[in-house]
């Protein structure tokens, strides 16, 4: 956005396209609140004070940020950019998000997950002498620890959770602490996928340096949840943590965590290091005869570029398209899992359906978060599971 | 009981906080409606019927609204108002490739509609601009046009009946899933381009065809409108069809060229995108020989990708208009009117003149195959003195389609934006009873004019 944001709002012409392509109006009944329509319509009230911020914290919360209505939009603006910037205006802030901003300004975690994090490297080599360092942003790892915090909701009921997470932040919240919830062969599958990302990359002759429990988390869901400040902050630390470890490359393995630290990172900072995916590293081609289906995540098709890497490494592979694909893929609902669990619940049930009924054999993702929202069955794969056993 | 406790009591979602009916005031017009009383969320026609009652015996005015993508005010609220969103009704019901009908529920969108058909090999042709959005009842209620509607027709030719609310709450059905029928008075006719105001679509019987795959795409390009007007007449009068004839100016065909990468021929003012269905083999060469007759300054064929980008260039037109915006306030006011093909080279000679004469910043494009011209606009809608402006400019080009036996709507409807031009187009025709029996039947169906009251014309 190059320019004022009630100038950049007037732009809109309400054309509804936007709305057509929001995951989250279909989800929330067709309730225009939250619709991407509704929230450009919401904050030119806001822009004009005539509506409260606490009356519309909800719709631009809700926003999964996937840059779908960017890609329809005439006009050349996206709800989801809009929805950011008021956020990071705004002084209201969800208590189960303020929860998370304070663990992530403290533990340099969301969840505090400690060792959890490290587990899957178990035994595996590292190179400190290496270029690039293989950096998770605790990302996959985190993964069954926010399955645990879902299930701790279902058993306290959404409003007890936000009343308790006040409490948490002041006793020092530890991820252990969710133990009750975790589920260990969900912790096993990440770790799973995790072995695969650095086998495929060994394999590749690829050697890699990790910071183990020293790493850090991205910072991504300050800005998600609308912590402009703290996320300045954290991202003038994170840079000056990777300056102190003589890093150069960042290899990210999760799109999230490359297009934070590829293209928005450098509106709050100078982020002097090159960014790479890991799929640019694989110099594997699939050999499988049968078909895959691919969700392709919105981080990596309408951020910044349109990531398409893994073309070249399934090009020996059948691949069925689904409705939505490429630049008009279909978000799982992911990034409202945490405040809006019942809107990421139908959007990825939807997603999965699309994916499904194209009848493929797999159905690739190469997220986590789509990862763990579209694992319905066993059909749905990461790709760095598919290239290591294909 | 009030409206929002008989919904409470009748379990009929609805929405009354003022956030959550912001999102209904406006629609993809100019125009800024005023808060509802309440957003109805209705998941089936018998609660639109329990909703319509109600509404009725208490006179509040009910608007229906599917997309919100009117260009002319149709669905935007009222003060006071109900807002009925069609949006939850949004099933296929019942496909039949061998009787070429679909069933559908009023709050499908149309490009969805054709994604569904797609995959079995059939389509439903009306396609305007907003198809991503705009929904069949929507469609229907306005009877759109678009790109396809030189072949096919616009979306009156494809509707086979309707399910219908009245005004007091009444369910009525009108044709049905045969391809002809002639029994009585056509009432499916009566509701399409109704705009909302004598009943509410909530689903329709659909004919369909079987989609046309081959066909190649050219773009041609002119030194005067003239010729490309004629080039379309002998077109059309030696027998050929278009799937698509899309025309451009200047200011247009320059987007396109700098989108697809495909140059302008020196000397080029007007471009024409016209899509050949290969029907029996040699319709190629007709349309080419009667082209190349018709003075061009360059012909190019595409290929499959230039195809793609130049359709996307020219579907998204309006798009690239609106970033061509400089000020603040500045909005694109479309106007839309038809002639008979015959007469599109005089009308385009006779905007030019008009243009030159307002001094207005306005590009020029349309469906041409069918005689559709499209004005848009650059108006700053602050500003009273261009709004003026800008409406003296589109009574004085409404006017040039009536003096061409045109009409002063082709495809967008009359919302609140054309209600004037209506009735100069009835009186230019000497036929001012025309309005006198819309309002008839208006009262006939909704006595105490509760739809969409205001839209079309006033009582």
């Amino acid at each position: 956005m190059n320019e004022s944001l009630d100038i950049y709002v007037s732009r809109c012409i309400n054309c509804g396209f936007c709305d057509a392509v929001c995951p989250t109006l279909e989800a929330a009944d067709f309730r225009g609140y939250f619709g991407a329509r509704g929230r450009v319509n919401l904050a030119k009230e806001l822009i004009k004070n005539d509506i409260g911020e606490e009356e519309v914290l909800d719709s631009f919360n809700s926003c999964l940020h996937c840059n779908a209505c960017l890609y329809v939009c005439p006009a050349g603006i996206s709800a989801g950019e809009i929805s950011e910037k008021l956020k990071l205006r705004s002084s209201k802030k969800d208590p189960l998000a303020k929860f998370i901003a304070e663990n992530i300004m403290k533990y340099k975690d969301p969840l505090n997950i400690g060792k959890g994090s490290t587990l899957w490297s178990k035994g595996l080599k590292f190179n400190e002498q290496s270029e690039y360092l293989f950096y998770t942003a605790r990302m996959y790892q985190l993964m069954p620890y926010n399955s645990a915090v879902a299930k701790m909701r279902e058993k306290l009921g959404e409003g007890l959770l936000k009343k308790f997470s006040p409490t948490f932040s002041k006793l020092g919240f530890k991820g252990s602490l969710l133990k009750i919830f975790l589920e260990r062969e969900k912790v096993e599958e990440f770790n799973n996928i995790l072995l695969n990302i650095y086998k495929v990359l060994a394999e590749s002759g690829v050697e890699l340096r990790y910071l183990g429990e020293e790493e850090p988390y991205s910072g991504a869901m300050l800005l998600e949840f609308g912590f402009e400040k703290e996320f300045t902050s954290y991202a003038n630390w994170l840079v000056n943590f990777f300056k102190s470890k003589n890093i150069k490359k960042i290899v990210t393995i999760d799109p999230h965590t490359y297009t934070l630290l590829k293209y928005q990172i450098k509106d709050y900072v100078n982020f002097p290091f090159e960014v790479i995916f890991y799929l640019d590293l694989v110099n594997k081609k699939a050999n499988f005869s049968g078909t895959v289906t691919i969700h392709q995540a919105c981080h990596l098709e309408r951020y910044g570029e349109k990531y398409r890497k893994y073309y070249d490494i399934l090009s020996d592979v059948r691949i069925i398209n689904p409705i939505h694909f490429n630049e008009r893929t279909f978000c799982c609902g992911g990034p409202d899992e945490v405040l809006f669990p019942n809107l990421t619940n139908k959007i990825s049930e939807k997603r999965f359906i699309e994916l499904k009924s194209t009848e493929a054999d797999y159905i690739i993702t190469m997220c986590p978060i789509c990862y763990i929202n579209l694992k319905k069955d066993e059909k749905v794969i990461d790709i760095s599971q598919f290239i290591a056993k294909f | 009981m009030d409206l929002l406790q008989y919904l409470t009591v009748k379990n009929i979602d609805f929405l009354s906080k003022r956030e959550d009916v912001i999102p209904y005031i406006r629609d993809a017009s100019y125009f800024t409606g005023e808060l509802p009383i309440a957003v109805v969320l209705p998941k089936n026609e018998n609660e639109i019927s329990e909703i319509l009652t109600k509404c009725y015996e208490e006179n509040i005015k009910v608007v229906a609204r599917g997309g919100g993508t009117s260009l002319t005010g149709s669905s935007i609220s009222l003060k006071g108002s109900v807002v009925i969103s069609m949006l939850r009704l949004n099933r296929i019901l019942e496909f039949s490739g061998g009787d070429r009908y679909v069933h559908v529920q009023a709050g499908v969108r149309i490009d969805d509609l054709n994604s569904y058909l797609q995959s079995k090999g059939f389509l439903y042709p009306p396609d305007p601009a907003s198809s991503l959005a705009s929904t069949v009842g929507g469609t229907i209620s306005t009877n759109a046009g678009g790109l396809r509607g030189t072949y096919y027709g616009s979306t009156k030719e494809w509707i086979l009946g309707l399910g219908i609310v009245l005004a007091d709450g009444r369910i009525i059905r009108t044709g049905g899933k045969i391809l002809k029928r002639s029994a009585g008075y056509d009432l499916t006719s009566l509701f399409v381009g109704a705009e909302g105001t004598l009943g509410i679509i909530f689903d329709a019987y659909l004919k369909i065809v079987p989609r046309i795959e081959n066909f190649t795409r050219i773009m041609v390009f002119f030194r005067k409108a003239e010729d490309m007007g004629k080039a379309i007449y002998q077109i059309k009068e030696r027998g050929l069809n278009p799937l698509s004839a899309e025309f451009t100016d200047k200011i247009s065909m320059n987007i396109i060229s700098r989108i697809s990468g495909i140059p302008v021929p020196d000397g080029s003012e007007v471009l024409l995108i016209i899509d050949i269905p290969i029907l029996s083999g040699n319709e190629y060469e007709k349309f080419i020989q009667i082209i190349k007759n018709s003075n061009p300054t360059g012909i190019k064929s595409l290929n499959a990708e230039e195809s793609e980008v130049v359709y996307k260039a020219r579907k998204g037109l309006y798009s690239s208009l609106l970033n061509e915006r400089e000020r603040e306030g500045e909005y694109i006011i479309i106007g839309d009117v038809v002639v008979p093909s015959s007469e599109v080279p005089e009308a385009l000679n006779e905007t030019r003149d008009l243009i030159e004469k307002f001094g207005l910043k306005i590009s020029l494009f349309g469906h041409i195959g069918d005689g559709n011209i499209h004005a848009n606009v650059f108006t700053n809608i602050n500003s009273n003195e261009e709004m003026k402006k800008a409406e003296k400019f589109l009574e004085e080009f409404g006017d040039i389609a009536l003096r061409h036996n045109g009409s002063v709507s082709a495809e967008h409807g009359i919302g609140f934006e054309k209600k004037e031009l209506l009735i100069r187009e009835f009186i230019y025709k000497k036929s001012i009873v025309n309005m006198e029996i819309m309002k008839s039947i208006k009262k006939i169906l909704d006595p105490k004019n509760i739809l969409n009251p205001g839209k079309v014309f006033d009582l």
